[in-house]
């Protein structure tokens, strides 16, 4: 038979026990045949122990004993009958371990019991495990922990229980080569009547667990309470006195005032124009700054949303709640760099507005002006010896250049007020430093509007053209377009059709060449100011999501942020290991301790691997995919050649939001939410109250 | 008694859902006897060939009316109205040719006539109103870039013409790029000319010598082959005389070429079919016999 | 009787699904059966490329090859040679066997064989005319391939007589060897068709050279003609607008099914819903459809074309010429047939079972092979000498292709000797027999059961 024991590497430092001593081993045992060690406790308190895991029988994985260890002596036969006589069988494990620690704590496991028999031929595999500390917040997963709250929630939605058990195939990272994985994923593998169970899942629960138990057991040999506990309690008291009933309803008050402003501002942003004004697209789409309000007051109101559903969820470590946790403060840590970034900015803008302001200002009547008008009159004439159709030619150069002339005349208002304008974007600054970029994001496209509308006029031109001679074609070919089944019919045309599209097609053909260059002129232009929207858009997309938060916790804490377990073979001795240069002074020492362990006992170590960066940086990927879709795939070369509108691309900002395809809450369902979370509090100030 | 014996002697089929005595690779006295030779090829009659050139030569000597009538306009030997008057005039004669051989038999008749009617003036009105565009489209090009162009187009015109046509009413597929290359033709002529009365003149009378010409021929080819031999004795004499004050060099291409092409290439034809070796076999692709009776 | 190592060419393989794909398989299944070992290789499919394995341990090579047009892999000539090589040294080939004349791997590979000294072999599948550009190129490309050649092998007739001229052979050097089917694949089931009606059932690719043109003919005079007569069409192709228009035009929506394409896997679940089959082929070397319907127990339309005359019998299948009237005409009379006097599907069945098994055709090809390893050996100058036979021009540069081939060959041999080529072990195929063979006995009484269940469910 096969033993699966799974030995914290600091248990000699949490053992309950003096050296020469014995003590139960407690912990859990999954399955026949795997053991998770949480701690040793010492026999003297026997029905202690007994009373707690009685106790905790009905937790989902009661703790159990799972077998006795000697710390430098061996376990006597007669313990062992001790311990069976003492001890109800529900109490035990599967199987008991006996086990002999050496001076160093190194386990050596002598024999195993199961139904009170001492069983022959078995092998206990060691597993060395670093305690993974709960309140630190450290667990291991076999699963990434997904920072993308979107996915996690759908994950999760059909999983009920407690224990998240996924069906996707553990990713037990081989360090080893992939044979190694495969026998270790066979290993806790075991063959039931009922089929297939794998142990890893809840194996590892059990070692997350291993903290809190060793805790709680602690707490049972020193009796009297810890002073952390003592402050709390004085805390809540405080809290629950009569007039913090008071704070409570005016905090409750002055939310729900805050939330409806938001709302309402919110409401604002997204309500659609009519349609006949800008196609009737809302305020946020149109301005990069109302995109960036409505981004931070939706995250302002998800927040405490965040941060309840942080705190409810019933498990800390689960994923979820990570997720939750990572993102919540991810934002926070975001918000506070943003203000910093944004008030040394808005300063910056402020104090050289002057400057700033005479630098955009040439830079308009250089370029958005000077150097169009120029463009369009050389078109006007024979542009590199192309030969235009001179009236054609002439009449949309006029018309072009009229627009031109219309714009100044507005631009001119707008560049008297410039240095003002910038001087009100710096004091933005306060609000962060994207309210500033994105404000200049939007005066960009406010002073290219004419060329905007320059590029519609001449697109849809285009696009009529081209639509009119490829239908044409079409025509020409005996064929037609069905559009009820959306393919090409063939069709017989009479005379009089064939001679009519004849001279319209040589008409839109000779006159093809004239507007393809205004159109070209116009698209390249378009491209430009959409390149530099981009490059705004990217330095939003920085501010706004960059994984501060969890690229601290990689560099800080790396068992905060698992994304599956790694089994290496190790010695025996691999939990005495010291710091690097105790090695190197203390090397012969360890060499010569190096104890001879029993053949049938393989020691492995369970490592947690840390999520990649590639995790980390998910927002990223996903800005990435939807500006690779949006900007480089054949889609706008098409529509660069047919004349379709090149849009810019909507919502790029909003993936740390937790609705990218579900509706915002309404209002109504948050305000019962806040509701509710008072409600509670002035429950509990009740129940103190009748206590009282 | 062994079957194999007596089976030896029974003949080899060309069948192969029955096992027979022969090796797979055995070669019967009837291997590629459904080989066909030169099936295909008939005895053509000199005269038969030389009658069909026709069709081609007056698809050439129209155009070549078509470049006279042009070269006269810009030389401002012909005025416009004169040869509104022409169009107008053929347009009418051909269009009562055309009704007698055509609607001869058909009942709904007058239907078709008000529908021409009507899409005729159609056309008119829109070629009316087009034509000062029409005049500028090319004005900028190049008189060079322009003669080049329209003789390149004349020449696709030429290639893609549908010379075998039996179906009168229609234009299928590379006709109608014919169809296009000769009003390219017309488009980027009028733009040398000098004001909208020649232009519209020009595009009409390139209207019917691209469009109605052909179609009339069709028509009339159908009555009679004879009928070919009529409209070549009357075009050909017209195009000398059109183009006699043009260029005499050109004339006596134009007439050599017409021999060539009518008298000599038939010849040709007939004596290159001794050269002519086709296999025909069950393996090719069956054509399909007759088309789909709708 | 001598094991020999056969190395099978083709661009077309599976997953590729056809005919050539399907003789390949079953060829390759039956001859490893015979007691020899049987490679495949083949271009990469997609991702799909290196060694596998097929049942009865039929190796697979999908050499990784650029591709030009519908699978077939692009002409280098000779940028197969070196890898070609290494296979046929590690497999120690005796004979390669090319199929396809449009796959352009199976000509190389061929010419590679020859330099080699190895026995080659070419299976034709296909029938060309000799009027078009293209099939003249083919031809000229075939004649070039099969001038040395060992020998040649036709699907039908009419196949051995084309390719004869394509490609000036002797016929002694070309064999006829029909294509066949699985017939426990194509079993008939009556139950399936609907009652009270009489389904028509055509099922090829919607191209033209399998007459769509005819169909779209055909279709609305016999539904005009016949109250109680529906269609049903499995395939796709170009041509399906004009089905579909022609069903929009008479709405014929009801009465005329168009399923889309169908795995080959469940043609049979199509074929046993109707009662005729209706082949309106152009051009077809052997018709294997006709062969699956008729095993189906379907009565067959045909047009007789190519080498389908040569397929079935007089009263399993009905031949129109390829028009409109002739076709309507026979499929009238084979309505009429079905209405007075149905045939029997499963003497159809059982007829089409001995008279086309895959068995057979694997014997056969064992003779090919025996005559072609007692044929004496060529020196270079032989084969040049066949070559330079091409044409006047072609055989220059079929020489002076040849020849390179040669030099290339040489350099590989010094390059990498044939003696530091590990030889791959092969397939014990007698032991896998051994166990199939206990597995098939534990199992065979609950199949026979089985089988007389089914039999007798069919009768009633």
């Amino acid at each position: 038979m096969l033993v699966k024991l799974f030995w914290p590497d600091d248990l000699q430092k949490c053992a309950h026990i003096t050296p020469k001593g014995i003590g139960y081993l407690v912990g859990w045992s999954t399955g026949s045949s795997s053991l998770c060690v949480s701690t040793v406790f010492p026999p003297t308190l026997k029905e202690t122990l007994k009373s707690y895991i009685a106790k905790q029988a009905s937790r989902e994985i009661p703790p159990k004993l799972i077998g006795l260890c000697g710390w430098g002596i061996d376990v006597r036969r007669e313990d062992v009958e001790n311990l069976l006589s003492n001890f109800d069988h529900s109490l035990l494990g599967h199987v008991l371990v006996i086990v002999r620690m050496n001076s160093d704590g190194i386990p050596f496991p002598s024999y195993c019991y199961q139904d009170r028999e001492c069983l022959k031929d078995t092998t206990v595999h060691i597993i060395y495990f670093a305690r993974p500390n709960a309140r630190a917040l450290q667990y291991y997963s076999l699963h990434p922990l997904i920072l993308d709250l979107t996915t996690v929630r759908d994950e999760l939605t059909s999983v009920k229980t407690e224990v998240e058990i996924n069906t996707a195939p553990p990713s037990v990272i081989p360090r080893t080569g992939r044979k190694l994985s495969q026998q270790i994923q066979s290993l806790f593998v075991e063959e039931r009547s009922s089929g297939r169970v794998e142990c890893l899942e809840i194996l590892l629960h059990q070692v997350n667990l291993c903290f809190s138990l060793e805790r709680a057991l602690s707490r049972l040999l020193h009796a009297n309470p810890s002073r952390a506990s003592i402050i709390w309690a004085a805390g809540t008291r405080i809290f629950r006195a009569p007039f913090a009933q008071y704070i409570g309803r005016f905090i409750l008050l002055v939310t729900t005032i805050l939330r409806a402003t938001a709302f309402l501002l919110i409401w604002m942003l997204n309500a659609r124009f009519p349609a006949w004004l800008f196609q009737g697209t809302a305020l946020k789409d149109l301005s990069a700054a109302a995109q960036q309000v409505d981004l931070r007051l939706q995250q302002a109101c998800y927040w405490p949303l965040q941060y309840i559903n942080w705190r409810r969820s019933p498990q800390k470590l689960s994923r979820l709640a990570q997720a939750r946790y990572i993102g919540f403060y991810n934002t926070v840590w975001l918000v506070a760099n943003d203000i910093i970034v944004g008030v040394a900015f808005g300063t910056f803008l402020m104090e050289n507005s002057k400057a700033i302001a005479q630098l955009i200002d040439s830079g308009i009547s250089m370029y958005t002006l000077g150097t169009t008008r120029s463009m369009i009159s050389w078109l006007m004439g024979a542009p590199a010896g192309l030969k235009l159709n001179s009236e054609l030619t002439s009449f949309l150069g006029e018309m072009f250049l009229e627009l031109m002339v219309l714009w100044s005349d507005w631009i001119f208002i707008l560049r008297q007020f410039l240095p003002e304008i910038i001087y009100v974007i710096g004091m933005c600054g306060v609000l962060g430093v994207a309210m500033p970029i994105s404000l200049l994001s939007d005066l960009l496209s406010l002073v290219t509007l004419h060329l905007h509308l320059c590029y519609i006029v001449a697109s849809k031109i285009y696009y009529w053209q081209v639509k009119g001679i490829l239908s044409l074609f079409i025509l020409f070919r005996g064929k037609k377009k069905n559009v009820l089944r959306n393919r090409i019919d063939t069709a017989e045309y009479g005379l009089d059709q064939l001679l009519l599209g004849t001279i319209v097609f040589t008409l839109l053909i000779f006159l093809f060449p004239t507007v393809a260059v205004y159109y070209i002129l116009f698209s390249l232009v378009r491209l430009t100011i959409v390149l530099m929207q981009a490059v705004f858009e990217i330095m939003l997309a920085m501010v706004n999501h960059f994984p501060l938060f969890a690229i601290m916790l990689r560099f800080k804490d790396p068992k905060r942020l698992p994304a599956g377990i790694t089994f290496e073979v190790c010695s025996p001795s691999y939990i005495c290991k010291k710091a690097w240069w105790k090695r190197l002074v203390f090397q012969s020492q360890a060499v010569s301790r190096k104890v001879a362990a029993s053949p049938k006992s393989v020691y492995m170590a369970m490592k947690s691997v840390p999520l990649g960066l590639d995790s980390i940086f998910y927002q990223y990927r996903y800005l990435w995919s939807r500006l690779r879709t949006h900007y480089l795939l054949s889609g706008i070369i098409d529509s660069l050649f047919t004349g379709r509108n090149i849009q810019s691309i909507p919502r790029l900002q909003y993936p740390t939001l937790p609705s990218r395809s579900r509706h915002r809450p309404t209002f109504s369902a948050v305000f019962q939410e806040i509701r509710m979370i008072f409600s509670e509090i002035t429950d509990a100030e009740t129940k103190c109250k009748h206590r009282i | 008694m062994s079957v194999a014996s007596f089976s030896a002697f029974q003949p080899w089929k060309k069948l192969l859902y029955i096992r027979q005595d022969y090796p797979d690779n055995y070669v019967d006295e009837s291997f590629l006897e459904q080989m066909q030779k030169n099936v295909n090829v008939r005895t053509h009659y000199y005269w038969t060939v030389a009658h069909r050139t026709c069709a081609v030569t007056q698809h050439i000597s129209s155009i070549m009316v078509f470049t006279a009538i042009f070269v006269h306009l810009y030389s401002g030997l012909l005025s416009p109205a004169t040869l509104l008057i022409i169009t107008a005039v053929s347009v009418f004669i051909g269009y009562a040719i055309w009704d007698i051989i055509v609607f001869r038999q058909r009942l709904k008749a007058a239907i078709y006539r008000g529908r021409i009617f009507k899409s005729a003036a159609l056309l008119l009105a829109i070629l009316i109103g087009l034509t000062p565009v029409l005049k500028t489209l090319t004005k900028e090009i190049s008189s060079d870039t322009v003669w080049t162009l329209t003789v390149m187009m004349i020449l696709a015109n030429l290639v893609f013409h549908d010379y075998s046509a039996q179906d009168v009413l229609r234009v299928r597929f590379p006709d109608s790029l014919s169809i296009n290359a000769g009003i390219f033709a017309s488009v980027l002529l009028s733009s040398r000319l000098p004001s909208n009365m020649h232009v519209l003149g020009l595009m009409l009378f390139a209207i019917v010598t691209f469009v109605l010409f052909p179609m009339f021929r069709r028509g009339f080819r159908n009555i009679s082959p004879r009928n070919d031999l009529i409209i070549i004795t009357l075009l050909s004499p017209l195009t000398v005389a059109l183009f006699l004050p043009i260029s005499l060099a050109l004339v006596n291409i134009y007439l050599i070429g017409m021999l060539f092409i009518n008298l000599i290439c038939p010849y040709w034809l007939i004596h290159a079919q001794k050269y002519k070796s086709e296999i025909r076999g069950p393996w090719d692709e069956a054509r399909i016999g007759r088309r789909g009776s709708s | 009787m001598r094991r020999l190592n056969i190395c099978m060419v083709s661009d077309f393989f599976y997953p590729n699904m056809g005919g050539v794909e399907a003789h390949i398989y079953h060829l390759s299944q039956r001859l490893v059966r015979r007691g020899h070992k049987v490679i495949v290789v083949t271009h990469n499919y997609g991702r799909r490329a290196g060694v596998r394995y097929l049942t009865s341990g039929v190796k697979v090579y999908h050499i990784p090859h650029w591709l030009v047009y519908d699978q077939v892999s692009l002409p280098t000539v000779y940028s197969l040679f070196p890898l070609f090589r290494y296979i046929v040294v590690r497999e120690r080939i005796d004979v390669v066997h090319g199929h396809g004349a449009f796959s352009s791997m199976c000509h190389e590979a061929i010419l590679h064989a020859r330099t080699m000294g190895l026995r080659a072999c070419f299976t034709d599948h296909s029938l060309f005319g000799f009027e078009d550009a293209s099939s003249i190129l083919t031809n000229k490309l075939l004649k070039f391939t099969l001038s040395d050649i060992d020998h040649v092998i036709c699907v039908s007739h009419t196949s051995k007589e084309n390719t004869v001229l394509r490609a000036s052979l002797d016929p002694l050097q070309v064999s006829v060897i029909p294509n066949a089917v699985v017939a426990a694949d194509f079993r008939p089931n009556s139950s399936a068709r609907e009652a009270g009606k009489i389904t028509i059932v055509i099922a090829s690719r919607l191209v033209y050279r399998k007459g769509v043109d005819l169909m779209v003919a055909v279709i609305p005079c016999i539904c005009a003609q016949f109250e109680d007569v529906n269609f049903l069409i499995a395939g796709d192709g170009p041509k399906r607008t004009d089905l579909e228009q022609m069903q929009d035009k008479y709405g014929l929506q009801d009465r005329v099914k168009l399923l889309g394409a169908v795995d080959h896997a469940r043609v049979r679940d199509v074929l046993v819903r109707g009662h005729i089959f209706l082949n309106t082929s152009l051009t077809e070397a052997f018709c294997i459809a006709i062969v699956e319907a008729a095993c189906c127990g379907l009565l067959v339309v045909s047009t007789r074309v190519g080498g389908v005359p040569e397929v079935l019998p007089e009263d399993m299948v009905l031949f129109a010429e390829p028009d409109e009237k002739d076709l309507v005409s026979s499929l009238s009379r084979a309505i009429e047939t079905i209405r007075t006097d149905a045939p029997n599907p499963l003497r159809f069945h059982q007829r089409v079972k001995d008279m086309y098994n895959w068995s057979d055709v694997a014997e056969r090809t064992e003779m090919v092979y025996d005559t072609i390893m007692t044929d004496p050996h060529l020196s270079l100058v032989e084969r040049l000498q066949r070559y330079h036979e091409c044409g006047v021009y072609a055989g220059i540069l079929a020489c002076m292709i040849v020849a390179l081939d040669y030099l290339i060959w040489l350099f590989l041999e010094w390059l990498l000797p044939r003696e530091d080529i590990d030889v791959s072990p092969a397939f014990n195929h007698d032991l896998f027999l051994e166990i199939c063979q206990k597995k098939i006995t534990t199992r065979n009484d609950n199949e026979t059961k089985q089988g007389t269940q089914e039999t007798k469910g069919a009768f009633i």
